[in-house]
């Protein structure tokens, strides 16, 4: 006398379809970018191809793109290596304000970096300007991982090494560099990444560059193959970089062998080397943040009340306000499919559409923003220089950032929890959206604001790929800047500039956070 | 009468077989206590029971409901039990009464009342309504996970580890209130745990599961005094396994000839527990007369003193004077006889015979 209280569910092999479907249909999105460039390739033929490839332009331009990348990236790991140390090892006045120094530069837009630069030394230009620019616009991407890193090392290891009988220089760098492996493989991908995607710095600082010669193309002739081309070199180069990453990264173990919490770090005395040590910081902390500031106090004086319009600043404002929530909005709806299946059923194929969502962030926007509008004007022409299309370029760009935070957050909710829901009648549906998500919730605000501080200050997919008529922060102090009205320019500067100071508070406090302080 | 009936349930993770062709059948208002070690495949059961995992193959019911055939199944949130997990697993972003009434409708006009009544009912002061989980005591927020797992009422209520986070002095206590407020409901319970102790407390019928297999199913006492082979009954407790010759219902051991109801004669394996042997100084002038006349004497080699209980470690004497190895004796004793003297040894009821 069985009987079936409600018709039995028949489930499949694979559980969770329609988040994996919905995970799967973002991944095939993300994969658009590269399938473009190889539809391209294929289109074009490989005669026309190699003619547009294999010319002196673009052997010139990967000598300036090698250029930059072997002098910014070993510059920006001395000197945040050295910074991390000071501040994470040492007995160092004011360590903390030191430390919060080093991240702030994160909180000034690269362009906005070389704006201030190329006012103050109007001279500057080419490798030189190029390499110190980026070096001061993009270390703190190598000073956070690598100072985080060094205040979980466990002092064991170092104690270990001096009582084998080496000095505290051989300590260095044989117990405690190889430690720090992983945080700058990490942090030199990331500067690289943005070195081969930046374009108005080094427009102002007229250095070109893959990225400069797409845009420059792109304005001047649309959307011709060569453009494509370009891109095409410059999808291999990042490419390469991540390859050249996972090999530096190797698969060492890192992770402490043994049992029970680490000691706290001991403090190493400086003794003579205090004042040049100080020195060094007050010196980085004056290139970065002294001449930006500097340089936008001055421009704000000279223009007085008179550069404060405040409707074309207000519009502005409100216009990258809308654009940076809807644009966090979608690239968290995007990821959440993947950053629950990746914590609660992780397997082969979910690993692979983890993959996709990852590559695609690492892509630069132009080629980004290229793929989009050829896809758009030879597809579906109605959806070409749309909101639509922007906010999808961003979500690609920013797919990344929101899937780490995501993952990391959804990780904290325990199943458990999800399970005593549906055990107490909740659809898993409901479960997981009025639990997990929930608890969820601080940790997707605080990687919507990251996404939506990257929005903020976006300025080549935006460029290339806003409505007629758009107006961010960005593109008009970028617009301004290029009639040389740096006057004008200064207080967009500034606004971008406050709007990122409390998302890179928040950035320093998650780095102490993740070491446990 | 069959509440629960768990036919030939088989899951497997790869090529990892979690649990082989489990059936027990669970009667209405009872307790059964599932308990094995860690890997056993005890907690799969409780997950495939309350809807969490699909099983690869077997039936469940409850209550005349087909609840999985196969891979295919009623879903968690319909199958109307309860669970309540190792660490409560109380919805932190919720005050206890929300969590007590997380199961409820939001609109039941009487929804106030019935968190209070829960409350009492679990045995926590109405004045903890409006606190977070994070500030409660291990006890309370197990007792806050049972109220907010009885508050929808379920036909089976399945408690995983629910005591094992406790502290020792808090468990006993707990796990007593919860059994007699399980009964008083009226609600049939599965409950399990690692700890055979409190498999044997809680419970009217034991399971024991082993590398995926249902080993032994009975009442606890049953099941202690006669496990099916030396390992179960190492499991569920210290044991005294001894070779025996055993002939029309007697058992002749190293400790004598004691009473052994079983049909089979010949040499077996048979067990005694510790708390059956008992052990009482002597003087140890005359033994060999004694040790002639069937009494059976030991010297004390080693005691490990445990506070409640101690154990000694005691070798025998057989007629010859020689040592056989020692036995491992629980005693409760509080005047322990000094390492080196001798004890009469006498044993208590039956012995247990393997076949």
């Amino acid at each position: 006398m069985l009987q079936v209280p409600y018709p039995l569910v028949r489930r499949r092999v694979l559980p969770h379809v329609p988040v994996v479907a919905a995970a799967a249909i973002v991944s095939l999105i993300s994969l658009l970018p590269v399938g473009f460039v190889v539809w391209i390739a294929i289109q074009t033929g490989s005669e026309t191809a190699s003619a547009l490839i294999f010319r002196p332009r673009v052997g010139e331009l990967l000598i300036n793109t090698f250029l930059l990348l072997a002098f910014t990236i070993p510059l920006s790991i001395a000197l945040s290596v050295t910074l991390a140390w000071l501040t994470e090892r040492t007995d160092l006045a004011g360590a903390r304000l030191w430390a919060w120094l080093a991240v702030a530069p994160l909180a000034v837009p690269a362009f906005v970096h070389s704006y201030a630069w190329v006012s103050l030394l109007p001279g500057l230009h080419g490798l030189f300007g190029g390499v110190l620019v980026s070096t001061l616009a993009y270390f703190p991407f190598l000073y956070l991982p690598v100072s985080a890193q060094l205040r979980r090392l466990d002092p064991a290891i170092e104690d270990a090494a001096a009582s084998l009988g080496h000095g505290p220089w051989r300590v260095f760098f044989h117990a405690v560099l190889p430690q720090l492996r992983l945080a700058i493989c990490g942090g030199s991908l990331l500067i690289g990444l943005h070195l081969l995607a930046e374009y108005g710095l080094y427009v102002m600082i007229r250095f070109d560059t893959f990225t400069t010669a797409i845009v420059d193309q792109f304005q001047s002739a649309f959307n011709g193959p060569a453009a494509n081309m370009l891109g095409g070199v410059l999808v291999i180069c990042c490419f390469a970089l991540l390859g050249l990453e996972a090999l530096a990264r190797g698969n060492e173990r890192y992770a402490r062998v043994g049992s029970g919490a680490p000691r706290l770090p001991v403090q190493q005395r400086l003794g003579w080397l205090a004042l040049p040590a100080l020195a060094l910081c007050a010196f980085t902390a004056l290139l970065a943040l002294g001449v930006p500031f500097v340089t936008l106090g001055r421009w704000l004086i000279l223009g007085g009340s008179e550069v404060w319009r405040l409707g074309p600043l207000g519009a502005a404002f409100g216009q990258t306000i809308v654009y940076a929530l809807a644009g966090a909005a979608l690239t968290t709806l995007m990821t959440v499919p993947m950053a629950w299946l990746s914590v609660r059923a992780p397997g082969r194929v979910q690993r692979i559409m983890e993959a996709c969502h990852y590559y695609v962030g690492s892509l630069p926007g132009v080629v980004v923003a290229l793929a989009l509008v050829t896809i758009t004007v030879r597809v579906a022409l109605p959806l070409y220089q749309t909101m639509a299309t922007l906010l999808l370029a961003y979500a690609l760009l920013f797919l990344p950032r929101s899937l780490v935070g995501l993952r990391a957050s959804i990780a904290q909710v325990p199943v458990e929890l999800e399970q005593a829901a549906m055990a107490l009648g909740r659809t898993p549906l409901r479960a997981v959206l009025q639990i997990t998500m929930r608890l969820a919730a601080p940790g997707v605000a605080a990687s919507m604001a990251l996404v939506g501080l990257g929005i903020t200050n976006e300025l080549t997919a935006t460029l290339m790929l806003a409505p007629n008529g758009t107006r961010t922060l960005a593109t008009e102090f970028w617009a301004l800047t290029s009639e040389i009205d740096y006057v004008s320019a200064a207080p967009y500067a500034l606004l971008m500039v406050l709007m990122s100071l409390p998302v890179t508070l928040l950035l320093y406090t998650q780095s102490k956070r993740m070491a446990g302080r | 009468m069959t509440f629960l009936s768990v036919q030939a349930l088989s899951k497997r993770y790869g090529k990892v077989s979690a649990l082989d062709d489990v059936s027990i059948e669970v009667p209405a208002g009872s307790r059964t206590a599932i308990v094995g070690p860690s890997g056993s495949g005890k907690t799969t059961l409780l997950r495939l029971i309350a809807g969490f995992e699909v099983p690869d193959s077997g039936r469940l019911a409850l209550d005349g409901d087909l609840l999985a055939e196969g891979r295919a199944g009623v879903p968690a949130h319909r199958r109307s039990i309860g669970i309540v997990a190792q660490d409560g697993a109380l919805f932190p972003h919720l005050t206890v009464a929300d969590n007590i009434g997380f199961g409820l409708e939001r609109k039941a006009p009487d929804r106030d009342q019935r968190i209070l009544a829960l409350m009492d009912m679990v045995e926590l002061a109405r004045t903890m309504r409006e606190r977070r989980p994070h500030q409660l005591s291990g006890g309370q927020q197990q007792r806050v996970a049972l109220a907010r797992a009885l508050a929808r009422q379920p036909k089976l209520m399945l408690l995983d580890e629910p005591f094992s986070a406790l502290d020792a002095g808090l468990r006993e206590g707990i796990r007593a209130s919860v059994a007699e407020l399980l009964q008083a409901e009226g609600v049939t319970a599965m409950l399990v745990t690692h700890d055979q102790a409190e498999a044997l407390s809680f419970a009217d019928q034991v399971a024991i599961l082993r590398d995926g297999k249902l080993l032994q199913v009975g009442p606890p006492r049953e099941l202690y005094m006669s496990p099916r082979d030396p390992g179960t009954a190492a499991f569920l407790g210290d044991a005294i396994i001894l070779s025996a010759n055993v002939s029309g219902g007697w058992a002749d051991c190293a400790l004598g000839r004691i009473a052994a109801p079983t049909a089979c004669d010949g040499v077996a394996k048979v067990m005694l527990r510790p708390e059956q042997v008992t052990l009482s100084p002597v003087s140890s002038d005359g033994l060999e007369h004694r040790l002639a006349n069937g009494s059976r004497y030991g010297r004390i080699v080693r005691i490990d003193f445990g506070g409640a209980s101690s154990s000694i470690a005691v070798s025998l004497l057989d007629e010859r004077g020689d040592h056989e190895g020692p036995l491992l004796i629980k005693t409760t004793h509080v005047d322990l006889p000094p390492v080196g003297s001798h004890v009469q040894i006498k044993v208590l009821g039956q012995a247990h015979v393997f076949k």
